[in-house]
């Protein structure tokens, strides 16, 4: 190797600037955070799957086994898909500094509360009707998956909470509530696809 | 970024005081040290596992001294946990979240991790994980005995097993020592991408914390399916469900299927760190550029890419279709090759380089001379017709040993050493090192490639006993000799020890620099000051990490962050 | 690469199935189609996801460092 092209290879460089980030630390480790979930999710519509293939051919949900209520929760789903649109407009709201920003984040939240609410409702009624996790897979399955999108839900509404709590402070970041979004955002979107694979 | 990293250690130094700084602290070095020793308190643990089912497989029935008489649930137990003990408590916690901890803010020039408190929380999660695990050896049954990869019905019915308690809390360990990495993954990997130092390009990251992120995107990738599949396993335990049983609508194979959509991908997680720790050493005792930095990044993502491949050879006579056994026999000989690159191109870096064998260089050498039999051997299982014969043979055993002991021991060992000098400020004694790495190297081989005749043979794994085997049984001077180069392996730890507490104690002082290498973490005083660097003068970073014996410069390195 | 691809569908679909295969011939056909299609599932899903945000990241790196040097003439990239 000649000296001359060797030294060619070394581009001479300009004092470097700052570093960039191209996603508020936060931001990105949720999202980082949310591939591991949706991976989550994925196994449990998986399972799901596999678990429902063996009963082709027979009765699904299997016999003695109440059907899942399909039009409450229908008026859930819409609630909770209002839910991330409400919370796009308070986010837009909060990046121009409106005021009005904490109204429309808290009606989020209400709607968002709503959604855990009449889930823990439809619960309460399905196990009088005997639809247990020993009863059936079906059952299994059921309480499970609706069971670990619940507890998402839960913890999105207390970050939502604090979040809130913090706005009306004045002390909420950009970048905290994006955070709290994005989270928020993935549990709404996940719900459509189990509602699909596990209600219909 | 000056300013925020002044910011950041001012917080620093509001830190707690005292005993409780090694204990309640955020800082990425005291954490890896945490890790660090965790680690070697658990591959001690480990160790004796393996010394106490070896001596009852070379002279059943006797007494092994240190330990007694050990019943067959106890040789389970023993076995279950040696193998979950030294994956999830050796080999991640050492390679990746120590290495990862220590090196990654050193070596892209930030003062922490970007999420201090998160990361000490994780170290929290995964004591406690620690400690479950070692409980669950005590309680009521003994330890869980239905090996590392738990396949129900044998781990999901407490009649089946008889460990109901310890099939449980080893259960609840596993998932928790999951979510301590999550945590420090998600760390990782936003740290590299958001606290760089100035002028830190993507191809001027050293190939060591590129591997570290890169596996630790491929944990956060395959581990939920996983998750679900363990919360089904405990929920049938213990709350009674049938999802793993196929007398009430279940299905056992499903297990399979999602333990090792994580447990191959897991495989590449502890191999990339010990690449790229290899690479590091290398290069540095070498002298020369690394040999295609590039091709190196890239073949490491073609590597996760195809991992998540080729998990279905571990089913192959599980009952999965065989036309899909197919496919992934092709899949599995395929990953084959970047691996194999990988090596090349090591071996191309040595190529007429000024090599010194150190210590450290020793271990990185013998890397990757003794994975490569992993790597052949492994061509025999990937293929689903020889696999009819090889599944659950010694011969798998000797095969998975040939890479997992490379990857968790070998390239601890050459990263301790290596790194050893920045993290205690001293530098390991050099003959006592030899000494150590040849009484590790030599017997290792004497272990694994008698058992690798034994698989032949067919020999089956998780026998308590073979000599109820006729055509088996007179293979023991085999087992024995095995069992004989464990023990001499096991004492030869103790000179590592030795040298450890020796050269921590009283070794020769190691300045900033003592292996003259490029990367920014040698640029700092040794052990680094709190913060890594002064906040007034972090490091700018001005060409890639492996510039060595540049033509036309005195010095044969061209460390980092020296301008012009 | 279509070799490959063409060396893999061949794999898949030249072989006999053999008569004391005892998995070759599933009752429930339905059943052995889920575990291949929540195995391509679950393989893909992954490679997506970071392949998306992979290439969502760098076009916002190229946005950033567009807004960062606005002086630049447009040189050679009209499209």
């Amino acid at each position: 190797m000649s000296t001359d092209a060797a030294v060619m290879q070394f581009e001479v460089r300009p004092e470097p600037g700052p570093g960039k980030k191209l996603l508020p630390d936060g931001v990105m480790g949720m999202v980082i955070f949310v591939f591991t979930e949706v991976m989550l999710f994925a196994g449990l519509i998986s399972a799901h799957t596999i678990v429902r293939s063996r009963a082709a051919g027979e009765m699904w949900p299997p016999y003695g086994q109440p059907r899942l209520p399909l039009e409450e929760t229908a008026i859930n789903t819409a609630a909770l898909l209002l839910s991330a649109v409400v919370i796009f407009f308070a986010q837009r709201a909060f990046r121009r500094g409106v005021g009005s920003a904490r109204w429309t984040f808290l009606a989020s939240i209400v709607l968002g509360i709503f959604f855990v609410a009449s889930q823990g409702m439809e619960w309460a009624a399905l196990l009088g009707e005997g639809l247990t996790m020993q009863s059936s897979a079906y059952g299994g399955f059921f309480y499970l998956i609706v069971g670990t999108h619940a507890l998402h839900a839960v913890a999105a509404m207390l970050g939502m909470v604090w979040a809130w709590l913090r706005m009306s402070k004045g002390t909420l970041t950009q970048s905290q509530f994006s955070t709290v979004q994005v989270f928020w955002y993935f549990v709404v979107l996940v719900w459509p696809v189990l509602y699909w694979k596990v209600y219909l | 970024m000056a300013e925020a990293a002044a910011v950041g250690a001012h917080e620093h130094h509001h830190g707690p005081q005292g005993i409780l700084k090694y204990i309640w602290s955020t800082d990425h070095k005291i954490i890896a040290m945490q890790y660090l020793f965790t680690g070697m308190f658990m591959a001690v643990i480990g160790g004796f596992m393996a010394y106490v089912f070896r001596m009852q497989l070379a002279f059943p029935g006797l007494p092994v001294p240190g330990y007694g008489v050990v019943s067959p649930g106890e040789y389970n137990a023993l076995v279950t946990n040696h193998g979950t003990i030294m994956i999830f408590w050796v080999a991640m916690p050492v390679l990746i979240a120590a290495f990862g901890n220590f090196l990654i803010p050193l070596m892209i020039g930030a003062d922490d991790m970007v999420f201090p408190r998160i990361n000490r929380l994780s170290y929290q999660v995964f004591l406690i994980s620690a400690i479950l695990i070692l409980v669950s050896l005590f309680v009521e049954g003994g330890g869980f005995g239905g090996a590392w990869t738990a396949y129900p019905p044998l781990s999901s019915v407490s009649d089946y097993n008889l460990t109901k308690l310890g099939s449980s809390i080893w259960l609840v360990a596993v998932a928790l020592e999951f979510v301590a990495f999550l945590l420090g993954g998600i760390n990782f990997i936003v740290t590299l991408m958001n606290a760089r130092a100035p002028g830190m390009k993507a191809y001027d990251i050293p190939v060591v914390v590129w591997m570290i992120v890169i596996a630790s995107i491929l944990f956060m990738l395959s581990v939920g399916p996983l998750i679900a599949g363990a919360v089904m396993l405990l929920f049938d335990q213990t709350l009674g469900t049938g999802f793993y049983d196929p007398t009430r609508g279940g299905d056992p194979i499903l297990w399979q299927h999602l333990f090792w959509f994580f447990g191959h991908p897991e495989v590449y997680v502890v191999l990339l760190p010990a690449l790229g720790i290899t690479a590091e050493i290398i290069t540095t005792f070498s002298r020369k550029k690394l040999f295609g930095y590039k091709i190196v990044i890239f073949t490491a993502v073609a590597t996760g890419v195809l991992s998540f491949f080729v998990w279905a050879h571990h089913q192959f006579i599980a009952g999965i279709d065989p036309r899909m056994a197919n496919i992934f026999t092709v899949t599995t000989l395929l990953i084959s090759v970047p691996i194999a690159e990988l090596c090349f191109v090591y071996i191309a870096t040595l190529y007429g380089g000024s090599i010194r064998l150190t210590t450290p260089m020793l271990w990185a050498l013998a890397f990757i001379g003794e994975f490569l039999i992993g790597g052949v051997t492994g061509i025999f299982l990937g293929a689903s017709g020889a696999d009819i014969y090889f599944h659950d043979t010694y011969f798998v055993l000797a095969h998975f040993h040939y890479t997992f002991f490379p990857i968790a021991i070998i390239g601890t060992f050459a990263a301790f050493t290596y790194w050893f000098p920045k993290m205690f400020g001293k530098m390991m004694n050099d003959t006592l090192g030899k000494i150590h790495f040849w009484g590790t190297i030599i017997p290792f081989n004497f272990i694994f490639i008698p058992l690798f005749v034994l698989g032949l043979g067919g020999q089956h794994r998780r026998i308590y006993n073979y000599q109820n085997f006729p055509e088996l049984a007179e293979m023991q001077p085999l087992r024995v000799l095995a069992t004989g180069a464990l023990i001499v392996m096991l004492v030869f730890q103790f000179v590592f020890f030795w040298n450890m507490f020796k050269s921590w104690r009283s070794g020769e002082k190691a300045g900033k620099n003592p292996w003259k290498a490029n990367t920014l973490e040698w640029t700092t005083d040794s052990p680094p000051p709190h913060g890594n660097w002064p906040a007034d003068d972090m490091p700018k970073v001005y060409r890639g990490p492996y510039e060595y014996s540049v033509p036309g410069r005195d010095d044969d390195y061209w460390p980092q962050n020296i301008p012009g | 690469m279509w070799v490959v691809a063409l060396a893999l569908v061949a794999l898949a679909l030249l072989p006999e199935p053999g008569f004391a295969c005892p998995v070759c011939f599933d009752p429930n056909d339905e059943h052995r189609q889920a575990f291949l299609a929540t195995a391509i599932f679950m393989t893909v899903l992954p490679l997506g996801m970071v392949g998306g945000v992979g290439i969502w990241l760098r076009k916002r790196l190229r946005r950033l460092d567009d807004e960062e040097a606005p002086p630049e003439p447009p040189a050679n990239d009209p499209s």
